[in-house]
C-alpha cells in the first residue's frame, strides 16, 4: 500500500523535477534568490516613476510570473534549455539520457493549459502600466515629460504587444474555428485574426524583448535613485 | 556567420554570472560586505553573464 502510494505520488511529480539536472536547479536557485532580493531591495516611486516590479507589487508578481511561465514561447524555451528535452522539434529523445522520452504537455505539465486564464489577469494588469505613465507625467502638478516617461511608455507598449500577441488571444479571436478559410467562413474578413497572427509569429521575440525591457526599466530607475543615471527632462508645461 | 559560445561553457557562465550578482546583493545586506567589494562582485558577475550571451 505504501509502495502504491509513493508510486502514485511519484507519478504526479514530473521526471523533469526529479533528475539531477544542474541547469534546472541553477535556474530555481537564481529565481528564488532573485525574488528574495526584489522583495528585500524595494524601489520607492522616484521622480514620479514607478518601477514596473512594484506596480501593485503583491498583485503583479505572481500573476506576471504565472502568465509568463505558462506562455507557449517560454514553454518551448524552458523545455528545450532547462530540461534539455526535446532538443529540437523532430526529436523526442534526449542526448544524455535515452531512457526517457519527451512527455510533452501531459501529466503534471497539463497545468500549462491554465495560460488561457492568466491571459485575462494579464489584461487586468495592463492599465496599471498606463496609469504609471500618467503618474510620471502629472506627479509634479504640471505636465512633465522626461526620459523616464518615454522608457515607461516603451515598456508598457512592449508588455501590451506581448499580451495581445499571445496564442490564447489568437484562439479567442478566430483560432477556435476548425477552419478559418473554409467556405463556411468565406464571408468573414478575419482581418483582426490575420493581423494578430502576424504578431503571434514573432511572439517569442516579443516575449523576450518585453522581459528584457522590464528588467531594463527596473535597472534604469534603480540607477536613477543611486544618482548614476540622470532623468533628462524633455518637456515641462505649467507652473 | 555569427557565433555564440558552445553550450557547455555558455550555461555555466550564464548562471554563475547571475549568481555572483545576486550574492553581491545578499552579502552586502546581511554580512556587511564593503561597497567596493560588492561592486567588484557585481562587475565580475556581469562580465561572466555578458560573456555567456556575447555573439561574435
Amino acid at each position: 500500500m505504501k509502495a502504491a502510494n509513493s508510486s502514485s505520488v511519484m507519478h504526479l511529480i514530473p521526471p523533469e523535477f526529479l533528475e539531477p539536472n544542474w541547469r534546472f536547479w541553477s535556474f530555481v536557485l537564481i529565481s528564488i534568490l532573485g525574488t528574495f532580493l526584489i522583495l528585500e531591495y524595494r524601489v520607492p516611486v522616484y521622480d514620479g516613476l514607478t518601477d514596473p516590479f512594484y506596480t501593485p507589487t503583491v498583485l503583479i508578481l505572481p500573476l506576471v510570473v504565472l502568465f509568463r511561465l505558462t506562455c507557449y514561447a517560454y514553454r518551448k524555451d524552458y523545455h528545450r534549455h532547462l530540461f534539455y528535452h526535446p532538443n529540437s522539434c523532430p526529436s523526442d529523445l534526449r542526448i544524455d539520457n535515452s531512457d526517457r522520452k519527451y512527455s510533452g504537455e501531459t501529466g503534471f505539465f497539463r497545468i500549462e493549459n491554465i495560460h488561457r486564464y492568466f491571459m485575462y489577469t494579464a489584461w487586468a494588469i495592463l492599465p496599471f502600466f498606463y496609469y504609471d505613465i500618467y503618474l510620471s507625467i502629472t506627479y509634479s502638478g504640471s505636465i512633465t515629460l522626461s526620459l523616464g516617461t518615454i522608457i515607461l511608455t516603451v515598456n508598457a507598449v512592449a508588455v501590451t504587444v506581448y499580451t495581445f500577441s499571445c496564442h490564447s488571444v489568437r484562439h479567442l479571436i478566430g483560432g477556435y474555428r476548425d477552419c478559418v478559410n473554409c467556405p463556411a467562413n468565406l464571408g468573414r474578413k478575419n482581418s483582426l485574426y490575420r493581423f494578430q497572427s502576424r504578431l503571434n509569429a514573432h511572439h517569442e521575440a516579443i516575449a523576450w524583448s518585453s522581459l528584457i525591457m522590464f528588467v531594463f526599466v527596473d535597472l534604469f530607475i534603480r540607477g536613477m535613485i543611486a544618482g548614476i543615471i540622470p532623468n533628462i527632462l524633455l518637456l515641462h508645461l505649467g507652473a | 556567420m555569427l557565433k555564440i559560445l558552445p553550450s557547455r561553457y555558455r550555461y555555466p557562465l550564464f548562471f554563475l554570472g547571475i549568481l555572483l550578482m545576486e550574492l553581491a546583493g545578499l552579502l552586502y545586506k546581511f554580512i556587511d560586505l564593503s561597497k567596493p567589494g560588492m561592486e567588484g562582485l557585481v562587475i565580475a558577475g556581469f562580465v561572466l553573464f555578458a560573456s555567456s550571451i556575447l555573439v561574435t
